[in-house]
């Protein structure tokens, strides 16, 4: 492995410099995963277990996405246990984020409020993972534990997306109808310039600028996910 | 599959290609990766899968390699889709159905126009795909190729992440393999509705170079050869659905 990253100059300005990461850096990453698997995992069991929420249509769905993250849950507070350290604690979360879906309680009638949620999550966790990738670069098993789980949140985002109605890609920035505090989980999404390329300007045919923001998906830093998580801190 | 160590002539053959040339120099052991070599195939739209010239993507280059890799299965998605949605017309898709795909089209070509520029034109090897007579206005056919596609590439970006040794390359390609996540999502949604067919499994699988290029050779006309394979590959997690 010490071969290929002593290998020649990287020929290209999209390639820039490592980052120095270390174990520390890879223990914090994995922590910061962690607690976006135990909102995902909360959020799922919590309706796969509520009467008359998730209609019968989506059940199948659901369950899906509540077998995933606890599996994904395992893989995350194992990869954490391995490199012989204690996964922080779940928070007690409140899924009404302080207020902005009123009276939210996994009750009969309140699909479209965990449909909501449902998306925020996903598409903060595909983000969250994106910035944490370069921190587990120097550990190849969590590396690889991370990019796997990656692409399925990919998965989710999409599927939890396109079962509301909304295309299974993020638009620009764009939070569509979600309440004003999920803006957060889109700023940053409306990126255009992938290394030295500027992807709006090749795009033209192909969905122009709205096509290139779509076609690729951006990370939050470790602040910002720190940020988002604590609305959900009851 | 078949190691083969290339013969002088067949170097020579190919002397436009700067890395036959250094494989020369460097006795380096090259990878020609299998592919279908069919008398019958005559269809003008497919072309035969191998029976090109031979092109090397040499891992001694480090990170370019990877991205040279990754433009392979880009220029194939986006050819895929391109025909898919000129074949519209004739097909049995749904309007919805059309504007999701011409969405993955648009997103494919950007993935391939990145690359394209990221490599550089004098160092992106541009392939001709290969599709042995598959219906491009046959709904069926082109979700499950579609899917097959999608998961390969998954599979590659995931499984090259271990390779790259820029941090910012490393996260761009993954920039790119979520949004192949969402894809795969909704074509699986797409053939089984409402159904774990979105994400068959808890975690996507990992696949090395060499088993990759021999999942894109069975639709690329070129001959794609590899060099200096890494020599270790690290798998990844064990889940189910």
């Amino acid at each position: 492995m010490a071969d290929l990253h002593s290998a020649r100059s990287a020929m290209t300005p999209a390639t820039m410099g490592r980052a120095s990461a270390g174990p520390t850096d890879v223990l914090a990453a994995l922590q910061l995963l962690l607690q976006i698997e135990y909102l995902q995992s909360a959020l799922y069991t919590r309706a796969l277990t509520a009467t008359d929420l998730v209609p019968t249509t989506d059940a199948q769905v659901y369950s899906t996405l509540a077998n995933h993250s606890d599996q994904q849950l395992v893989l995350i507070t194992t990869a954490i246990t391995t490199r012989t350290a204690l996964p922080a604690p779940s928070p007690v979360f409140d899924f009404t984020v302080k207020g902005a879906f009123p009276g939210f309680a996994f009750a009969a009638g309140q699909y479209p409020a965990l449909q909501m949620l449902s998306q925020i999550v996903e598409d903060l966790g595909v983000r969250a993972y994106l910035g944490q990738l370069g921190a587990l670069a120097g550990d190849k098993a969590a590396l690889n534990t991370a990019v796997a789980i990656l692409t399925v949140k990919g998965r989710n985002a999409s599927e939890v997306r396109r079962l509301r109605g909304t295309q299974g890609w993020i638009t620009g920035s764009s939070r569509g109808d979600l309440p004003a505090f999920a803006q957060a989980v889109y700023d940053g999404e409306e990126n255009v310039q992938q290394g030295a390329v500027n992807v709006a300007s090749l795009a033209g045919q192909f969905g122009a600028t709205a096509g290139a923001t779509q076609a690729f998906d951006e990370p939050l830093t470790s602040a910002q996910v720190t940020a988002i998580l604590a609305l959900f801190a009851s | 599959m078949r190691i083969e160590l290339g013969s002088l002539s067949e170097l020579h053959a190919a002397g436009t290609r700067r890395d036959f040339l250094r494989l020369i120099g460097l006795g380096g052991a090259l990878v020609l990766l299998p592919g279908f070599v069919s008398a019958c195939g005559s269809d003008d739209v497919t072309g035969i899968p191998a029976s090109g010239e031979p092109f090397v993507i040499d891992f001694s280059d480090g990170d370019p390699a990877i991205l040279q890799l990754a433009f392979v299965l880009e220029q194939l998605e986006a050819d895929f889709y391109g025909r898919v949605v000129d074949a519209f017309a004739q097909s049995n898709f749904t309007t919805t159905e059309q504007a999701l795909l011409t969405d993955i089209r648009n997103h494919e070509a950007i993935h391939r126009a990145f690359l394209q520029a990221t490599l550089g034109t004098s160092v992106a090897i541009e392939v001709t795909p290969a599709y042995s007579g598959l219906a491009f206005n046959d709904r069926a056919k082109v979700l499950a190729f579609a899917t097959q596609v999608e998961d390969l590439g998954i599979t590659m970006y995931n499984g090259s992440a271990q390779y790259v040794a820029s941090s910012a390359t490393l996260t761009v390609l993954a920039k790119i393999a979520a949004v192949e996540g969402r894809h795969a999502s909704a074509i699986g949604d797409l053939l089984t509705p409402r159904t774990g067919s979105f994400a068959p499994r808890a975690t996507d699988g990992l696949s090395a170079p060499a088993t990759v290029g021999a999942a894109l050779q069975e639709n690329v006309v070129d001959k794609i050869g590899m060099l200096n394979l890494p020599a270790i590959f690290l798998g990844g997690p064990t889940t189910n659905g």
